[in-house]
């Protein structure tokens, strides 16, 4: 595949002339200062915030990626801050996206917040009433307490718990009796989700978020947002009936390295999300919510067929079957013992995706790459740039025929369970947007373009290797082809290794160290000279790419591409 | 068989390549570790041969008889002997270098690895020394990155150096450090 293509084929799903431009400026420009300083008084710089004398960045024009340059702030050129509203006529139509995405936007389930009309949820106590806010009114300010609905919830929940797990134990007492029973443990639980919440908190302060919570065990935190390293928004689909979110900061700790804020109101969690996101980015924490520019919305025809149309999918379908229709022909209830287990199986590799990924939209911002999806469970992620630390695209057997693939990624906070939750960047595909979306990822890569170097003499589909000033990148994989990308910036060591086997066979194992993650990236390469001419190049350009970027901390206020 | 033949045809070439890909950077040369892992790889393998022999003798007294007894006696030995004989080539096998901005490190018989961790990356450098180690004098020097696959660490240095290797390493991923 060239890359005009994949450049191509980045462009042509979500790109019919960028809606945003013209009323954005329109609405925003005579109000931009005017609102950040009447919003702000101490902190704000403006200077800063506009990016030292820079125009105003025309957004996302072309295939310029947006990640890339960041001399200006582009927040600055968005609308004013969302959590109050702007002074004056409230500006119409939110004037940017998804709401009003190329697609129609009708499925998209997460609204810009404070968007007019937009997705108001119960709306909590803090959401201020009058145009002139008042300091502690907004989110980002002063000591906070989660919404109280999350006591509420707390309680519903546990009560609907009892009731499904004991409720047809108690049944034969009688109506009465299971109703005292459940009241009894609605009061109980009532009381200690009041308590917990009473208790727990949390407060903007600085460029630290700190969080405390816990009854009986107390324990508060001090997160630095320059170390976040993903930001998501979750609403599992009681919470969405109360209208809550609930916000998880990835860190970069292992498994306990995750704070969650349970819950809030929606648009109360995306405003923070968008504070925390801005504070991260070396921004002022009342930056308004970054804007975006689709990438891509998954249609459901495609993810159902390409969930279907994968080899262990089709088999185990056709033995459940061949197992039911033997079973009823035969009167043999023995297939059972064969066929639940495929079920259970089919219902995780077809049905848990399938259930996951509806609705799956994502898009670009300076913030970072966002993924919204899910029906039950209703997701938002963020990865700010150069939080990926390596991107692999998964092209099974069938799927190659259909030109799709499915693309994860390893970032440091998506570990242990959340690895497989959250590690998918897109779940189907193009397999040209995929490329593209890696070329976003990693500014300045041309993945699609990089020359491989196959292991075995005559055989260009086979195995391959290669680097380039940018990435390092290894394809294998006979029937599920894996194509893996670690850009020289990220990688953490470099290993080579040669076994006896492989020295007989003439092969030597380059392997590139990224932090936890579906990806191990590591390829086979001809011969150990040739493996410590890889090892070499890679360290060289590891280091010149390091000194090149420096950190991904705020990566608003630095102008490499990183 | 073309490999047997290719093999023995170019076992010559082949060893200097071997030797010029685990070569040490341009500069630098391996530092060894010192032979006392020796002893320590020694006293670890006697330490859990004895017990297997005591233990699989008995049992093997017990269930089969007095002439079975000899069986795990003698595998717990020819366990312990490969142990014995191995530990020098896979001590001489462990080496480090100090490059201008990585640290490059060997190891390995018979999968010989190389690792290079750049001092940036370099998240965490400790020294740990269990009992054994400490009565023999020797220290463990690891080093963490973010990634958890590769395992990087040099045993069997003596004390002073490692702590004097760790400080050195842990000021150098000051200086070059980038984050995560």
């Amino acid at each position: 595949m060239s890359d005009a293509e994949a450049e191509e084929d980045a462009r042509t799903p979500p790109r019919p002339e960028p809606p945003e431009p013209p009323p954005l400026r329109e609405v925003t420009g005579p109000t931009d200062t005017n609102a950040v300083e009447q919003v702000a008084p101490p902190p704000v710089d403006p200077e800063r915030l506009r990016g030292a004398g820079a125009p105003p960045r025309a957004p996302a024009a072309g295939p310029a990626p947006l990640w890339a340059p960041h001399p200006s702030a582009p927040h600055a050129s968005a609308p004013p801050p969302h959590g109050p509203p702007p002074p004056g006529p409230p500006p119409g139509p939110p004037p940017y996206g998804p709401g009003q995405a190329p697609f129609g936007g009708g499925n998209v389930r997460f609204l810009p917040p404070g968007a007019p009309g937009g997705p108001g949820g119960p709306a909590g106590p803090p959401p201020p009433p009058g145009p002139p806010p008042r300091p502690g009114d907004d989110v980002v300010r002063g000591p906070q307490r989660p919404h109280w609905g999350t006591a509420a919830f707390r309680t519903a929940v546990a009560t609907l718990v009892f009731l499904a797990v004991l409720g047809p134990a108690l049944a034969p007492f009688g109506m009465a009796w299971t109703a005292l029973m459940a009241l009894a443990v609605a009061c109980g639980s009532a009381a200690h989700a009041m308590m917990s919440w009473w208790n727990s908190g949390f407060e903007l302060r600085g460029d630290h978020l700190v969080v405390h919570e816990g009854l009986l065990r107390r324990m508060s935190r001090e997160v630095p947002l320059s170390r976040l390293q993903a930001v998501d928004v979750v609403r599992p689909i009681l919470a969405q009936v109360f209208g809550l979110a609930e916000l998880r900061v990835e860190l970069a700790g292992g498994d306990t390295g995750e704070v969650r804020l349970r819950y809030l109101t929606r648009p109360r969690a995306e405003r923070l999300r968008a504070a925390l996101l801005a504070h991260a980015a070396g921004l002022a924490g009342n930056a308004p919510e970054a804007p975006e520019r689709p990438l891509y919305k998954l249609p459901f025809p495609l993810l159902l067929g390409a969930l279907a149309f994968r080899l262990p999918v089709l088999l185990a379908f056709m033995a459940f079957m061949l197992l039911m229709v033997a079973g009823f022909a035969f009167a043999e209830p023995g297939v059972l013992g064969g066929a639940v287990p495929l079920m259970l199986g089919l219902m995780r590799g077809f049905l848990g995706p399938l259930i996951r990924y509806t609705d799956f939209y994502s898009s670009l911002s300076p913030d970072g790459l966002r993924l919204r999806y899910g029906a039950f469970q209703a997701r938002m992620q963020t990865v700010p740039p150069g939080r990926v630390q390596a991107v692999r695209v998964v092209e099974p057997v069938l799927w190659r025929s259909l030109g799709v693939a499915r693309v994860e990624a390893n970032v440091a906070g998506y570990v242990g369970e959340r690895q497989m939750d959250s590690s998918t960047l897109l779940p189907v595909a193009p397999r040209n947007l995929a490329f593209a979306l890696i070329d976003e990822v990693f500014p300045g890569a041309r993945s699609a373009g990089v020359p491989l170097d196959p292991v075995r003499e005559g055989r260009p589909d086979g195995p391959a290797a290669g680097v380039d000033d940018r990435l390092f990148v290894s394809r294998r994989g006979v029937l599920c082809k894996v194509t893996e990308f670690v850009p020289h910036a990220r990688m953490q060591s470099v290993r080579m290794a040669v076994g006896p086997l492989a020295r007989r066979r003439g092969r030597a194992t380059v392997a590139v160290d990224t932090p936890p993650g579906p990806v191990r990236a590591w390829a086979a390469v001809r011969g150990a000279a040739e493996a410590r001419r890889t090892v070499d190049s890679l360290a060289r350009l590891g280091h010149e790419a390091r000194a090149r970027t420096g950190g991904p901390e705020r990566w608003a206020t630095r102008s490499d591409p990183s | 068989m073309e490999f047997a033949a290719s093999d023995s045809e170019h076992r010559e070439p082949r060893r200097r390549t071997a030797r010029e890909a685990f070569a040490p950077p341009e500069g630098t040369e391996w530092t060894r570790v010192g032979g006392r892992l020796d002893a320590y790889r020694r006293a670890v393998a006697a330490a859990v041969a004895l017990p297997c022999a005591v233990a699989g003798a008995v049992l093997a007294w017990l269930w089969l008889g007095p002439e079975a007894a000899a069986v795990p006696v003698a595998a717990a030995a020819a366990a312990f002997a490969a142990a014995w004989f191995a530990a020098g080539p896979a001590r001489r096998s462990w080496g480090y270098a100090e490059g201008p901005t990585d640290l490059y490190l060997t190891y390995g018989t018979v999968v010989r690895q190389l690792v290079v961790v750049p001092y940036g990356r370099m998240q965490v450098v400790d020294v740990t020394a269990d009992l054994l180690e400490q009565a023999l004098g020797i220290a463990t020097v690891r080093v963490r990155t973010a990634a958890t696959t590769a395992d990087t660490r040099i045993p069997g240095l003596p004390l002073d150096d490692a702590v004097v290797l760790r400080d050195r390493l842990a000021a150098r991923s000051e200086t070059f450090s980038t984050g995560l």
